[in-house]
């Protein structure tokens, strides 16, 4: 069973990664889309590696909402997901 | 002059009574081989006089191809080997595009001639010329043009096959630059796993049969059968098609023993990974090369095995007598670790496309054949392919190569073949989609590959999709059909990137 916290690193690990900004300061409290931090390349394999790894699925309505490009919500939309599964 | 048939028969008397050709079971001399070739070349003059004989062969055994073929020289005839599967429309559409005036068939594919539209052609089933008394008498004429002596039909994207037009002379030449390459003699042993109708199997036919050497000849392959043959004839040298390479990946190297008269391997029609390629040789231990080429110009590069640590990502280097160049779009030469490209100047070039001025001309750049190949090379004058011109798959503006995807997925040890492909997408133009065989296991693999890909792809090379079949479309000669995996998955894409569109700009 993930956690949380597990969700929330794997999505920080992932932007870190992806950002191609070095010193970065990444927190829970990040919007990876306004901050520029991920590409749209980027932003479709977050969340297809979300959907691989967690074993959830997201619609592009969900995704819509702009709450979820910051990566606490985004966790818990994860979490939910699992939870409701 | 007819230089291929008489090269065949100076060596057949040479050697008459060694056998030539196993197939099935069957043994054929090269005694046997040139009579047949003489009969065949009797009954071809009697029966197209006054035309010089243009013959589609549609033909699955060996010693017909290589009977009729080798009787089609001797009398300067055109021979166009086709692929007996066909449909009824293609094989029309074949016939017109080499100006077919006589068809040659076994009794198998009867109903398949039946089914094919109305033409002039005479045709002919090889069973007439089995039960009718031999004639090997002197010949009383041949024709003098000997520059088409075979036609070899291209599958073209458009459905309109290419005829690619080789002499006698150019065939032969090609058949020595293989001999040299790889120092075969005539106490070589070949296998040959591909049908008569590609340029593969001509050249595993060939090859073998003008120097003396033998050749084993499979109707189809597998895996248990190619390791048959090569154990029980001591088969010395094989060019194989990489996909069969692969079928056998852990055959080969799990019968390593079984197969030690092997001295020769070269991989050839598409590139082979670099891990697999590694394993390979260290496993076997023969010389096991890879080759460039297409069927317009023969050979155009080499890999040799004392290359293979360090260049094992290449395809070597040009072989003699061969130049090749990179182009970019305008046709400029491009410097070094530059993809663009690849253009090769050859003795072994084709004569050009029967009747197609247009292909000729677009093949064309001066003396150099433009392969519709993407490639570079390196500063040590190594080349390097990277796909074909059409496979580049083109997402977001940004160009990006199947093969450096490939290599990746490959990494993975649960997985026996991979493909990529660009599939429409209204949002990037086109999206990386990885379509995968994977070996038994229950483990999560596209997980897996999702974590491989991104330790070692950008962003914009990570495959969107994922998906896992039995088997990838095979095109007749080995080759995976990229063409038909995109026309299958293009219909899959219900708005795949939307999520884009709805994240990024709301909507």
């Amino acid at each position: 069973m993930s956690s949380i916290e597990n969700i929330q690193n794997y999505i920080l690990t992932f932007v870190a990664e992806n950002s191609g900004q070095e010193n970065t300061e990444i927190s829970l409290q990040t919007n990876f889309v306004e901050e520029g931090l991920l590409d749209s390349f980027s932003i479709l394999n977050l969340i297809m590696n979300l959907e691989s790894e967690f074993n959830v699925k997201f619609s592009p309505y969900e995704l819509a909402d702009p709450s979820l490009q910051v990566v606490s919500p985004l966790s818990n939309a994860v979490l939910n997901k699992i939870s409701r599964s | 002059m007819t230089t291929l048939y008489d090269t065949f028969r100076t060596i057949a008397q040479k050697h008459a009574d060694k056998c030539a050709l196993f197939h099935e079971g069957a043994e054929y001399t090269y005694e046997q081989i040139l009579n047949g070739a003489d009969q065949w070349a009797n009954f071809l003059l009697k029966t197209s006089t006054p035309d010089r004989p243009r013959v589609c062969l549609i033909s699955e055994d060996p010693f017909h191809s290589v009977t009729i073929s080798l009787g089609l020289a001797k009398i300067n005839g055109c021979c166009v080997p086709t692929n007996a599967q066909m449909t009824a429309e293609q094989l029309a559409i074949g016939w017109n595009a080499a100006d077919i005036n006589m068809v040659v068939y076994e009794p198998c594919f009867t109903k398949t001639i039946k089914n094919a539209p109305t033409t002039s052609a005479h045709f002919i089933c090889t069973d007439q010329l089995t039960n009718s008394s031999p004639d090997i008498a002197p010949l009383q004429k041949t024709w003098q043009n000997e520059d088409d002596f075979l036609i070899t039909l291209s599958s073209g994207s458009t459905g309109q096959p290419k005829p690619i037009i080789i002499s006698q002379r150019v065939k032969l030449n090609r058949a020595k630059q293989t001999w040299n390459l790889y120092d075969l003699t005539h106490k070589d042993v070949a296998l040959c796993a591909s049908p008569f109708f590609h340029s593969m199997g001509q050249r595993m036919m060939f090859v073998p049969l003008l120097l003396g050497a033998s050749v084993v000849h499979l109707s189809t392959f597998t895996p248990a059968k190619w390791l048959d043959a090569v154990e029980r004839y001591k088969v010395t040298y094989i060019t194989a098609v990489s996909s069969h390479l692969y079928g056998l990946k852990d055959d080969l190297l799990q019968n390593s023993s079984r197969i030690q008269s092997l001295k020769t391997i070269v991989s050839s029609s598409a590139p082979i990974d670099a891990g697999f390629k590694d394993t390979l040789f260290n496993a076997i231990g023969c010389d096991f090369h890879e080759i460039y080429g297409a069927t317009e110009i023969a050979i155009a590069s080499n890999l040799f095995p004392k290359d293979a640590t360090t260049k094992y990502a290449t395809v070597g280097t040009p072989v003699a007598g061969v130049d090749i160049k990179i182009l970019n779009e305008e046709n400029q030469e491009l410097s070094q670790n530059k993809i663009g490209e690849i253009v090769v100047k050859t003795p072994q070039r084709f004569e050009g496309y029967y009747k197609r001025p247009d292909l000729n001309k677009a093949a064309m750049w001066g003396d150099y054949f433009k392969t519709g190949d993407l490639g570079y090379m390196d500063t040590d004058g190594f080349l390097s392919y990277v796909s074909r011109k059409k496979d580049i798959i083109i997402s977001g503006g940004i160009n990006i190569y199947p093969g450096d995807i490939e290599n990746v997925i490959n990494k993975n040890k649960y997985i026996s073949e991979c493909s990529v492909i660009g599939v429409e997408d209204n949002l990037l133009g086109e999206v990386v989609v990885a379509i995968c065989v994977k070996k038994k296991t229950d483990q999560d693999i596209e997980r897996n590959l999702r974590i491989l890909a991104n330790t070692h792809l950008a962003a914009f090379q990570r495959p969107l999709k994922y998906f896992f079949v039995d088997d990838l479309p095979k095109t007749a000669t080995g080759k995976i059909s990229k063409m038909e995996l995109r026309n299958t998955f293009n219909k899959l894409n219900d708005g795949w990137t939307d999520i884009i569109r709805t994240m990024i700009y709301g909507r």
